[in-house]
């Protein structure tokens, strides 16, 4: 236990899943895609639909915007989820978020890499890492709460 | 050493309190992204990088881009198939430019004040992925000033001012069209208003260079109308690989039966018909999987030039009194 009265493993989930939360944030204004003449940021719906989805095919009109979100609105549900009731704390619905992030932002990289003159952007990058950290600290929470059921 | 003893209820209290201070925060912050969220998409809902929602907006968003003598503008109005890596290969260019000392600035464009106001459309829809947008009204201009341009480009430049507006070209192209009269062949009949195309492509609408040059095209030389519907036909399914597209052309070339070709196109001459019938399903197809996007422009108009063809098999041999046997052993012994 920290002087505090927080132990040190429950900062690092803390940690990992607030820089998770943030880069979820983050990635929404970054440039996720770049194809000829245009970056797409995580909002531009129509281009990354059109460059993506189009490519990709399959599943109804739209459904790789949809998906997309998922991405912002699991950046703020972690940040919720992390202080209420605060003081902060990691759970293991963090991990699931984050896992959600993660698969869009694959799913998202997979078709930017099969479409034509497309090519992944930081905000995807950002949005993968994110996705993972607060995976990697939603699910250390998981772990430790099952090892440990009365911490 | 004296101590002070904390009331079990003071700490309780301090918990309580701090707690609700996270709390309060991670709501706020919810709250702002979840606004954020809202305002962005609503901004992306409503302007986007590329194209427009809407075929006016097309227009008016490539006027207001050559207005500003935004170049890197007025290309995301243009569609991305057409135009390719134009906007990259520009940027290449300034910067070549300036490294060879064209240019000491980064805008060539600079003294040069392009003027688009009170523009005034009308769109017609003629397919669904194709519109045509008169020019009805407003304002062109352009102004240069020698004193404001590149220091490279500035030399032998003259000042200008110079204006116009749509609703005077339109009443000059009137008064020509209305004193066209169908006569020979390709008697060119003027555009009785100024107009530009522009096409749906990849979810978003373009003002298309090629399909506003084809109308044009169309217009001047009094063909029929176009079938938009008609360029889903034999457009190429393309290869799984990229050196499936050279395999395929070689394949294509290999198999390409040069004497059978000739012998039929000389059967066909001596016939009356100089220009052969096309079928837009056959000649296209597969031949090279050049994109879609790109081939639908020419397929479009591949049955307008049908008309033209048919123009030329009826007047050429009779108007210049040719004899179609004679055509076909010249043509036979330029391939000899």
């Amino acid at each position: 236990m920290t002087s505090a009265g927080t132990p040190v493993s429950d900062r690092l989930h803390v940690g990992l899943v607030a820089l998770g939360a943030v880069g979820t944030i983050l990635s929404g204004w970054a440039t996720w895609v770049e194809v000829v003449g245009s970056s797409i940021t995580g909002f531009r719906m129509a281009e990354l639909w059109v460059v993506v989805g189009d490519d990709l095919g399959g599943g109804p009109p739209g459904w790789v915007g949809i998906a997309w979100y998922l991405v912002p609105l699991a950046g703020a549900a972690s940040v919720l989820l992390l202080t209420w009731p605060g003081p902060p704390r990691a759970r293991p619905s963090h991990g699931l978020l984050g896992g959600v992030v993660l698969l869009v932002a694959v799913v998202v990289a997979v078709a930017a890499r099969v479409a034509d003159a497309t090519h992944i952007g930081k905000g995807l990058w950002l949005a993968g890492v994110a996705g993972t950290l607060s995976l990697a600290g939603g699910s250390l929470a998981a772990w430790k709460r099952r090892r440990y059921p009365n911490t | 050493m004296e101590t002070t003893a904390v009331p079990e209820h003071v700490d309780e209290a301090n918990r309580t309190s701090g707690s609700k201070r996270w709390t309060l925060l991670g709501a706020l912050v919810a709250a702002v992204v979840i606004v954020a969220v809202v305002l962005s998409l609503r901004s992306a809902s409503e302007g986007s990088v590329v194209g427009a929602a809407s075929s006016a907006e097309a227009v008016n968003g490539l006027a207001v881009a050559l207005a500003a003598e935004d170049v890197v503008g007025a290309a995301a109005m243009l569609p991305p198939s057409e135009i390719g890596h134009a906007i990259d290969l520009y940027k290449r260019v300034i910067e070549l430019a300036q490294k060879e000392g064209g240019l000491a600035g980064d805008d060539p464009l600079a003294g040069i004040d392009l003027q688009v106001v009170d523009l005034d459309i009308r769109v017609d829809a003629l397919h669904e992925r194709v519109h045509k947008v008169y020019l009805v009204d407003g304002g062109l201009g352009i102004t240069v000033d020698p004193s404001a341009m590149d220091a490279n480009l500035r030399e032998g430049a003259e000042a200008v001012d110079e204006s116009i507006t749509l609703g005077e070209i339109n009443e000059m192209l009137a008064e020509e069209a209305a004193a066209y009269e169908s006569g020979d062949f390709l008697d060119a009949r003027p555009p009785s208003e100024l107009f530009v195309m522009v096409v749906h492509e990849r979810g978003r609408w373009f003002v298309s260079p090629l399909y506003t040059s084809f109308e044009y095209l169309r217009t001047v030389l009094d063909l029929p109308p176009v079938d938009y519907e008609g360029s889903s036909v034999g457009l190429p399914t393309g290869t799984d690989t990229a050196s499936g597209v050279l395999q395929q052309v070689v394949d294509q070339i290999n198999g390409f039966d040069f004497d059978a070709e000739v012998e039929a196109a000389l059967a066909q001459i001596r016939t009356g018909v100089l220009v052969p019938s096309i079928d837009p399903a056959d000649p296209l197809q597969g031949v090279i999987p050049v994109a879609p996007d790109e081939m639908a422009v020419f397929l479009d108009h591949l049955p307008m030039f049908q008309g033209l063809f048919d123009q030329i098999n009826e007047s050429v041999p009779d108007g210049m009194e040719m004899d179609t046997d004679e055509v076909a052993d010249m043509v036979e012994d330029l391939v000899a």
